[in-house]
């Protein structure tokens, strides 16, 4: 293998790894592990390895077909639930653009201490502004790569010395103690959900085609998926052992987007908050242009709309002004007020619903040989992609329901 | 007629329901002290970093700020809330609680580290406090 392959997968790992860590990983890790401790690792370890199967199948499609996953689910479902499955990711992409923008603002607010609103409108101008100028394979390099200046939660997980065999006990599931039953399931579901959120597929297939990958970069997809993701993995154990060990002793149940960052504090002092908020900056910016662009990745695949970074803008008005829009929308639902850790809650809740109808598609092109050629899943590939779409089925009925019933994990 | 009678009879409830205090029973009580429970304890955290000089200004005073916020949204409920007459005195406690967590963390935004040492004291018992009337309630 050439120095430049390795240093080309080596470069889409970190950037992978910094580009993991979203604001649902942050809101849920965080608070999973200030409610329960170690309990929920086993959690984290299902929702990786469910968007590693996932994201390997989606990358497959993209560099096989050379088409992205949207662009065959319309093909494949037909229009009806085509349609059905476009209007339920927008709504869930949106939300979640929302929840990002409110992130980066509060981080940015947390930094210098201007005003919240002012910060909303700069933060969004700062987005569009990187993603109308940097190419694609910019955007996730520098978000990713400073996305991980969080891996300073890693190092304190380590400094605080937890005791790793409770930690390794928190791998294996079972009864838990602490927090009603139903608090517990509503996390796992949030957590599975946090980890598996559609964008993140639509983004990574649409990334694949706009790579331009072919079946050479099969070798490619499979490692960044695997270690990428599971090493971003790494970071949400690392969020939930620094809060089993700051917050859970303390009783602190973290409601805000600079409570993580007061654990880095905490353990490394004024380098520890900044790589901290530096690094919550990028992460929960990076995924905002993500989601934004996976809205306009959608609709323009669905509606056969010309589309890609790679285009001039001109080119590609529509695709444009999709993922501008979508950035004004999310401005507007955030200038209302609106609290960004209870939209982020929102957000990953109704993603779950959503996972369904996002995982079907992929799982039933992957399948086929008129697409996929000698490409289709293997055993083992679609052994975990059918134990998965069940999985997905339990937990998209389960997730309304125990949103409401314990009050958001309120209890 | 009868159609017209019910919408008044709802029209009635409802304005008889909007001059009402709203009334929280005892798992109500139990989690606004659970909040301010976890807002002090997270004050006192932070108030350790500031009297150890290991933070930066700025966030201190947005992050405290926002805890006061908190502690002040459950301070406004628990003032505007009556309570079954078993429950009133922890709904005093609570209150007063509220008072003074709302009142150190907006102290923290601006404390110099002498000050923030005080505070973490403080803080700590208003947590452990907060802990008392919560277990108290459930």
């Amino acid at each position: 293998m050439s120095f430049k392959k390795i240093l080309a997968i080596a470069l889409g790992i970190f950037s992978a790894i910094g580009g993991f860590v979203d604001i649902g990983d942050l809101v849920f890790n965080t608070q999973a592990g200030a409610t329960f401790g170690f309990q929920l690792m086993w959690a984290v370890v299902i929702g990786v390895l469910g968007i590693i199967v996932y994201s390997e199948m989606c990358g497959r499609v993209s560099a096989v077909a050379k088409r992205p996953v949207f662009d065959l689910v319309r093909e494949r479902t037909g229009f009806g639930a085509g349609l059905a499955t476009l209007l339920a990711s927008e709504v869930v992409n949106l939300m979640t653009c929302a929840a990002e923008v409110g992130g980066v603002a509060i981080c940015l607010q947390l930094l210098s201490g201007l005003p919240y609103r002012m910060l909303l409108v700069l933060g969004v101008v700062g987005l569009i502004f990187s993603s109308w100028v940097l190419p694609f394979r910019w955007i996730e390099r520098v978000f990713g790569y400073l996305g991980l200046c969080l891996l300073v939660f890693a190092v304190a997980a380590i400094k605080l010395h937890p005791q790793w065999g409770h930690v390794a006990h928190g791998f294996v599931p079972g009864s838990h103690a602490g927090g009603s039953l139903l608090v517990y399931l509503y996390f796992v579901v949030g957590l599975l959900g946090a980890a598996m959120t559609p964008y993140e597929v639509y983004f990574y297939s649409s990334g694949a085609v706009e790579d331009q990958w072919g079946p050479k970069d099969l070798g490619l997809n499979k490692v960044t998926a695997i270690i990428g993701y599971a090493l971003g993995g790494f970071l949400s154990f690392a969020l939930m052992i620094v809060a089993a060990m700051l917050y859970l002793p303390r009783g602190i149940s973290p409601q805000f987007v600079g409570t993580p960052a007061l654990a880095a504090e905490h353990t490394f002092g004024q380098v520890g908050l900044l790589l901290a908020l530096v690094g919550i900056l990028f992460a929960v910016g990076g995924a905002a242009i993500e989601t934004s662009f996976a809205g306009a990745y959608n609709l323009a695949q669905f509606f056969g709309w010309r589309w890609g970074k790679k285009e001039r803008p001109a080119d590609a008005p529509r695709f444009t002004m999709s993922w501008l829009v979508i950035f004004a929308l999310a401005l507007v639902i955030v200038m209302t007020g609106y609290d960004p850790v209870k939209l982020t809650e929102y957000s990953v809740i109704f993603s779950v619903v959503a996972l369904p109808l996002t995982y079907l598609p992929i799982l039933l092109v992957a399948n086929d040989r008129t697409y996929m050629g000698d490409e289709v899943n293997g055993k083992l590939a679609n052994v975990f992609g059918i134990l998965y779409f069940i999985l997905i089925l339990v937990i998209a009925v389960s997730a309304i329901p125990l949103m409401l019933l314990t009050h958001g994990g309120q209890g | 007629m009868r159609r017209t009678s019910a919408l008044a009879a709802i029209l009635v409830i409802l304005c008889a329901g909007c001059g009402a205090p709203s009334v929280l029973e005892g798992k109500g009580l139990s989690q606004e002290a659970g909040t301010l429970q976890s807002s002090a304890a997270e004050g006192a955290l932070l108030a350790q970093d500031v009297a150890s000089g290991r933070t930066i200004p700025v966030y201190v005073r947005e992050h405290a700020s926002d805890l006061a916020t908190a502690v002040s949204q459950s301070l406004s409920t628990l003032e505007a809330v009556q309570t079954e007459p078993s429950l009133r005195s922890s709904l005093r406690r609570l209150t007063n609680l509220a008072g003074s967590i709302h009142r150190d963390l907006e102290l923290l935004g601006t404390a110099d580290r002498e000050e923030s040492a005080a505070l973490v004291r403080r803080l700590e018992a208003e947590a452990q406090a907060g802990e008392q009337i919560a277990a108290g309630l459930s």
